[in-house]
């Protein structure tokens, strides 16, 4: 079940065995209500690199992975949030929408494992799920479980964004 | 015929070496048994359904994480690993039919690296697709 969310054009079919492992991983997270897929699963990139719009790379300092900034560490939610000030965001207290800009949170669990996961102008989010496939979600609670908490929000100012043309 | 050594008081004339059995096996039979033995025992289907066991834990418990270097340490990663030389054609099945961060365990079973310094892992996994090709995998 598709286009509940507004996601005009995008939302997509994945295979049951990748829908087991989302539902599993993020029960919070309802098909049709609050998330909808919008990739297949794909190793090509991660949560850092498609928050930052990038979908061909991983951005890590590891083989058949990306990393051209060795002054910035690539494991810490600090390194993260550095990497992501360089491509114009600033730091900000919250992931509520504003209008007219792009958000990008860094969320950690009690192992440390980080993600990423960057806000769309219909105020929706997305997130790249490990090596799994893309999905837009309504906020971030549904990713809480597994990923943990938000500990560090950015923003950059988007004017095509301000006016909301998907309203 | 010859004496009897052992009987010489005897004067009875007996072959001093038996005949060689039949069903004894060469040298050379024996060398070839050694060679086979191994590659036998590993290609059980036991040690297979263990590698897919694996293989499919490893997919359950880090899909999710970003870090490929978290997912590489897993310990049934390692096991696969430890697995040796029969898990390579295995591996590169999985590469093929569900692309995956193989090249790890790959560099490691067989210290080769057909990608040294390529980005894309699609472009690492056709390098190690083309590797396995090559050696008739």
């Amino acid at each position: 079940m598709h286009g509940l969310l507004g996601v005009r054009g995008v939302a997509i079919e994945i295979s049951d065995v990748w829908r087991e492992r989302v539902k599993r991983l993020f029960p919070d997270l309802q098909e049709g209500t609050s998330l909808e897929y919008t990739s297949e699963a794909d190793f090509n990139y991660n949560c850092l690199s498609w928050a930052l719009g990038c979908n061909t790379l991983v951005f890590e300092n590891s083989k058949g992975a990306f990393w051209m900034w060795p002054t910035i560490p690539d494991d810490t939610a600090e390194g993260w949030a550095q990497l992501i000030e360089l491509h114009g965001f600033t730091r900000t207290d919250t992931a509520e929408a504003v209008l007219g800009y792009e958000k990008v949170v860094i969320l950690e669990n009690e192992e440390g494992d980080l993600h990423a996961a960057r806000s769309c102008e219909n105020g929706m989010w997305k997130s790249k799920l490990g090596t799994g496939p893309d999905i837009d979600h309504v906020g971030l609670h549904g990713l809480k479980q597994t990923y943990g908490e938000v500990v560090i929000v950015l923003e950059r100012h988007r004017p095509d964004w301000e006016t909301n043309s998907e309203s | 015929m010859t004496p009897c050594y052992a009987h010489d008081t005897c004067g009875e004339e007996h072959i001093l070496r038996p005949p060689r059995s039949k069903t004894w096996p060469s040298h050379s039979h024996q060398l070839k048994i050694r060679r086979k033995q191994p590659v036998e025992a590993l290609e059980t289907p036991g040690l297979r359904s263990i590698f897919n066991g694996l293989v499919k834990r490893w997919r359950d418990e880090t899909w999710h994480f970003s870090s490929l270097r978290k997912r590489i340490s897993h310990p049934d990663y390692l096991k696969i690993i430890g697995m040796g030389t029969p898990a390579i054609p295995w591996i590169l099945e999985e590469l093929r039919k569900e692309p995956d961060y193989w090249f790890a365990a790959l560099e490691g079973i067989t210290r080769e690296d057909p990608a040294p310094h390529t980005d894309g892992a699609n472009r690492v996994r056709d390098a190690w697709l083309a590797w396995g090709e090559r050696r008739g995998y």
